[in-house]
């Protein structure tokens, strides 16, 4: 893992790594980090934590907070993918930016409130761990204003299949130069923000653009449920049937 | 003729090749939508204030498109034009392949071209567009592109080239073999909304080898610069 004086979190010193110059993130030019994950990954830093200082780091066994990328790797659900003119652009390095307040809230002398701020209420270090993973691509192709996941629309896609009570992850790598709020309906999109015992409940993910994002979901409630982008003009391209049997 | 015959044969095998490869989308998601942007209605400071205009109109959806291009310019009562009706398909991120036919008129004649050509960004977003033209007479080859560079979010100067090349004299169509003629221009837009902008410019039009003596012939100059005034909008 490489630091080149970016964000980096507390989390990575639970791991055993050492890291000098730790600074909060600077997010000075609107679409920098965009860019950089458009580009080449400029380095290894992860951006996926909270952006406190080591001041501000308690010992607390409660709040001992794994990083997201020392989650053991799962087995992966492979989904159907398609490339072409639908998609323009990729993320090669997309990272996670829970702290990032987003383009055009950036540095406007306000407290931007971000995912690393949500905190669940109640401890949730009991809950199961996730046994697959589903990694989604958001892609799109501003030039022509079409989307879709995976290079394929609603209307070419087959359903995402899962069991009754199954615990999985889901990754979202956002392609696009634009935000898209994610919304899983039926069932709790439990967002992974480093700390595993106040892991928040989300209905909607919104998955920044050449970042990404990971959340667990149980597939606790039967039926056939709506998965998508909550942008009018995004959603029938990035649009899942959700089967849960 | 033998090669004409050859570039006709092509088009018509890698047409259908594209034609069938298709996946059609289906459904409200890819809904059929139609666009007309008049790019340049202008006159110009020559003589009699000539007026041309530069016209797209397409109708279709994301993966399958016609679309008509109209190009021209009148002078008392004297019209030449370039149009072309085009089937286009996205091939690559930037770029869409269209191919159909080509229709040139001027005051006596009118001819009838196979047209195929790429029409897309280029690197660097050079807005692109080149085509390659055949019937049982001629080939030709049209380049057009143009760049946007904008000052301010309203105010924005296109530089643009266009470029005529053929591979022989057609005295009746007025158009020499080899380079024919160039255009170079700088038109300035202020956009007072994204659907209509007023522009002002200068454009710069040449003529080489027989398309100059063509010109000349009729009393015209193998190069003009004119400033021109018009207007864009679209909808």
């Amino acid at each position: 893992m490489k630091m080149d004086g970016m964000n980096h979190s507390g989390h990575d010193q639970s791991a055993g790594m050492k890291m000098d110059g730790m600074k909060t993130p600077n997010y000075t030019h609107a679409l920098t980090m965009e860019k950089m994950a458009m580009g080449q990954d400029v380095s290894g830093v992860d951006h996926s934590k909270h952006s406190h200082d080591m001041s501000s780091m308690k010992v607390d066994l409660d709040s001992i907070e794994i990083p997201m990328d020392m989650n053991p790797t799962l087995p992966q659900i492979s989904v159907p993918k398609k490339e072409g003119p639908q998609i323009d652009m990729r993320a090669t390095g997309a990272k996670y930016r829970l702290d990032d307040p987003g383009v055009g809230l950036r540095n406007n002398g306000r407290k931007v409130l971000t995912y690393a701020d949500l905190r669940n209420l109640y401890p949730t270090r009991h809950e199961p761990q996730p046994t697959k993973e589903l990694v989604l691509h958001l892609t799109g192709n501003m030039e022509r204003y079409m989307w879709s996941i995976d290079g394929i629309t609603f209307d070419e896609a087959p359903p995402l299949q899962f069991n009754f009570g199954e615990r999985i992850r889901i990754t979202f790598i956002n392609d696009t130069m634009m935000n898209h709020p994610m919304h899983l309906h039926g069932v709790w999109s439990e967002l992974e923000t480093g700390d595993e015992n106040h892991i928040p409940r989300k209905h909607t993910v919104i998955v920044q653009p050449g970042a990404k994002i990971s959340y667990r979901v149980t597939m606790n409630a039967r039926g056939d449920w709506a998965y998508h982008c909550h942008m009018l003009y995004h959603m029938m391209g990035m649009f899942r049937r959700v089967q849960i049997r | 003729m033998k090669t004409t015959h050859k570039v006709i044969l092509r088009t018509a095998i890698i047409s259908s090749i594209l034609m069938t490869s298709q996946v059609h989308a289906a459904g409200e998601r890819d809904p059929l939508l139609t666009y007309f942007l008049m790019d340049k209605l202008e006159i110009s400071n020559q003589t009699d204030n000539p007026v041309s205009w530069d016209a797209t109109t397409w109708i279709g959806k994301d993966w399958h498109k016609l679309y008509l291009k109209s190009e021209g310019e009148s002078v008392n009562g004297k019209t030449e034009s370039e149009n072309q009706l085009l089937y286009s398909h996205p091939i690559e991120k930037f770029w869409d392949v269209q191919m159909g036919l080509g229709y040139d008129t001027t005051p006596e004649k009118n001819q009838t071209w196979g047209v195929i050509g790429l029409q897309g960004l280029a690197p660097y977003f050079f807005e692109t567009n080149a085509v390659v033209l055949a019937n049982d007479k001629n080939f030709g080859f049209r380049l057009d592109t143009e760049y946007e560079a904008l000052f301010t979010q309203k105010l924005i100067l296109t530089p643009s080239l266009k470029l005529n090349a053929y591979a022989a004299d057609d005295k009746s169509m007025g158009l020499g073999s080899g380079l024919s003629s160039t255009e170079l221009a700088l038109r300035l837009r202020y956009e007072f909304s994204r659907k209509f902008a007023p522009y002002i410019g200068v454009k710069l039009n040449q003529t080489y080898g027989a398309t100059a003596d063509y010109v000349k012939a009729e009393g015209g100059k193998e190069s003009v610069t004119s400033i021109v005034a018009g207007l864009r909008f679209w909808f």
